[in-house]
């Protein structure tokens, strides 16, 4: 009995220093492979280039890139836009509406997922395998996106270039896109309406003083009590264009906007509402406790169109260009001599190669159109 | 397949004590190898083990660079750190089994999860990168223990009651804690940053994220490992234990800090994974009986091939990575009810 208990005790600490030996193993061989790596980057010196992305981190790239592939939703949407041949892989998937507009080759691409705060559902090895050359995060600078592109480009070995984007920034996004890609006759293309919209929209916005903007509550969910704020990054366009009415003290809230009640909305007493693409636009005049709130009760609520996207927020990325426009149209009809027809067929031509047909028209502007 | 999987079974249950282990511990290694060669990005055998030979010896590189380093910063680190949170996860909660006299508790039964989910998502809040939110939630789930320990120190009564209490309390105050975090979270990036973490995965893993875990989780479990003798005398009961020359709320403590420091360890980097620490112990009982000094270590290999095998299908299943404590709790709990209805029919 003894014996046998001795030889378990030896095993026991035989086990437990075998499996510190591993360990320790594996972390060396992983430590040491950082300094080792990258013998046969000398002979690639001559086609590749240097590039600055948005963080200030300088990127070695290859000069010719025809594989990229996007590390989030907003990358994917404005990608698409100027270069869907290139793409080997998606964030997300598409809907039916997104695929429609692409070859059905692109909505056959695999799924990676996405980076969020270096976790998320970005799955390395499989972006790894579609052997793009480079990845690209485009959107709002998160405090930690140097880090986080550092290491996501440490571990693949594919470079990662990070580009912010704002509303008034998405010619500059398609001209550098442009140059990153090889597609400088597309992106000037792309950047050159981006500019001209935001102009237009700028120049009648800013001859209108704060005070006299329509107060717009732009609002979403199967309720229509989640609220987009003002200052929250969903609520730029409408914060651009017209005045939030939802001051909150805390901007932003759960994943679809803040929850509020009706009783807020009231005390708001927002003068137009914008109802989210699947919200209660349909049913709101019917319903006796919204028809009360003057914009519904003077019939001055609309519904944001959902197709590609969702024009005003999501994702953030270039269909805010088209949604500026719309809202712009919607609050300020008289100031502008293209009409939201003429506008939506424009921006799915420039963007999409799509020609929109009447019927098209019709089911993408239901609720839409101003009414003024 | 399944009577083959029970014949196994049988077998395993009649063997000796060591050799079930080293049959055990032959499982796991057969299984971390397979796992170093199945990816979605390929690498043959030959190159697999060539890589890891070559760390060693010169041997020359039949494999490209791109392998090579796909293989050392993502697939080995992410097996590795598998092992290291299944075999860590199953040796507390096993141990907490034991020395609470509970089968029903995991090993975050003290608020050691929820605390580091706390401090992770402030650090998420406040942008403080991912090693940045590692240390915070390592630091909050240690001290989320810590006050457990303090308060059922303070408090009347039976000490497993008080101890008990005391962290379901102090669970539910980070849990609020938790809930507000993600009412101010910004949701376009830092509220999915807080849900991918509360869900848990193994998807960052790097050798950073080795490195920082390495020291408490051998410190740790070398310490439940030293203790699964006291531990064994814990399970009758303080008053028998006392009458063995065995002081059980010392040992009780000491056992709380190792695993409070593996499961913290553990969480920082991965997020919460659950079931694996209530289940795998059940598990390895059924395979090696009721004694610690055999069923620890069986445990501890046991949850280290098993967390591997999940992980291997979270990372295999799609080409979207599946957060593993879904896929642990999806396998974990029917597994655990099927474990429960069996042994009833018996």
């Amino acid at each position: 009995m003894r014996v046998t208990q001795l030889g378990r005790r030896a095993f026991a600490a035989l086990a437990a220093g075998a499996l510190a030996l591993a360990l320790t193993g594996g972390l060396a061989a992983c430590a040491g492979q950082q300094a080792g790596g990258g013998s046969d980057q000398t002979q690639q010196q001559a086609t590749t280039r240097s590039f600055t992305d948005s963080c200030g981190r300088e990127v070695e790239l290859p000069s010719n890139i025809t594989k990229v592939a996007a590390s989030g939703p907003v990358a994917q949407q404005i990608l698409l836009t100027i270069a869907p041949e290139d793409m080997v892989g998606l964030a997300t998937k598409l809907t039916d509406g997104q695929a429609a507009l692409f070859d059905d080759s692109v909505a056959q691409l695999p799924v990676f997922g996405q980076i969020y705060g270096g976790k998320g559902d970005f799955n390395k090895e499989a972006v790894a395998d579609a052997a793009p050359q480079l990845v690209i995060d485009l959107g709002e600078a998160k405090k930690t996106i140097k880090e986080d592109m550092d290491q996501l480009q440490e571990q693949l070995g594919i470079p990662c270039v990070h580009i912010e984007t704002s509303l008034d920034s998405y010619d500059e996004v398609y001209r550098t896109l442009g140059i990153l890609l090889g597609k400088e006759g597309r992106a000037a293309e792309l950047s050159s309406y981006c500019k001209k919209a935001y102009d237009e929209v700028d120049g009648v916005v800013s001859t209108i003083l704060e005070s006299e903007r329509p107060a717009v509550a732009y609002l979403m969910g199967d309720a229509g009590l989640n609220a987009i704020a003002k200052g929250s990054f969903q609520g730029a366009v409408v914060d651009f264009v017209a005045s939030n009415a939802i001051v909150t003290e805390k901007v932003s809230g759960s994943g679809k906007g803040q929850e509020v009640s009706l009783e807020q909305i009231a005390s708001f007493d927002p003068q137009l509402i914008v109802f989210g693409p699947g919200s209660i636009y349909a049913s709101a005049g019917k319903d006796p406790a919204w028809s009360e709130l003057a914009a519904i009760k003077g019939a001055n609520y609309y519904q944001v169109p959902g197709e590609p996207y969702n024009w005003l927020s999501s994702p953030p990325a270039a269909n805010e260009v088209l949604g500026m426009q719309w809202l712009a149209r919607v609050c300020y009809p008289q100031k502008f001599q293209t009409g939201v027809e003429d506008v939506a067929k424009d921006y799915f031509k420039t963007f999409y190669g799509h020609d929109l047909s009447d019927s098209e028209l019709e089911d993408l502007l239901t609720g839409s159109l101003p009414r003024a | 397949m399944e009577n083959v999987a029970y014949a196994l079974g049988r077998r395993l249950r009649r063997a000796s004590h060591p050799t079930q282990l080293l049959l055990l511990a032959l499982g796991v290694a057969v299984v971390a190898l397979a796992s170093l060669m199945l990816g979605r990005y390929h690498m043959g055998v030959g190159e697999v083990l060539g890589m890891l030979v070559g760390r060693v010896l010169p041997v020359t590189p039949g494999w490209t660079p791109q392998q090579e380093t796909l293989f050392f910063n993502v697939r080995l680190p992410r097996v590795l750190l598998a092992l290291m949170v299944g075999c860590s996860l199953s040796a507390s909660g096993a141990a907490f089994q034991g020395v609470f006299q509970n089968p029903l508790v995991s090993p975050d039964f003290l608020g050691a999860s929820q605390g580091a989910a706390f401090g992770a998502c402030v650090a998420l809040l406040l942008s403080l990168g991912s090693m940045g939110t590692s240390i915070a939630a390592f630091v909050t789930s240690m001290a989320s223990v810590a006050i457990v320990l303090w308060l059922s120190g303070r408090a009347k009564g039976n000490r497993i009651l008080v101890t008990v209490l005391s962290g379901v309390m102090v669970s539910s105050v980070f849990q609020a804690g938790v809930s507000y975090t993600k009412l101010v979270a910004d949701p376009n990036a830092q509220l999915q940053a807080i849900t991918f973490w509360l869900m848990g995965s193994l998807t960052s893993a790097g050798p950073r994220d080795l490195a920082f875990v390495a020291i408490p989780m051998l410190v740790g479990n070398a310490g439940l490992l030293a203790l699964r003798w006291q531990v064994n005398a814990l399970t009758m009961g303080d008053d028998e234990a006392l009458s063995m020359g065995v002081d059980a709320p010392r040992v009780r403590r000491a056992v709380i800090v190792c695993s409070t420091l593996v499961t913290a360890a553990s969480v920082s980097v991965t997020g919460i994974i659950g079931w694996v620490g209530l289940v795998v112990p059940h598990l390895a009982r059924g395979i090696v009986g009721v004694d610690y000094r055999h069923l620890l270590p069986a445990s501890m290999l046991l949850g280290a091939g098993f967390l591997l095998v999940v992980d291997d299908v979270a990372r295999l299943a799609t080409t979207v990575e599946i957060p593993i404590g879904i896929l642990t709790a999806f396998i974990g709990a029917p597994f655990f009810m099927r474990l429960i209805t069996r042994g009833r029919r018996r």
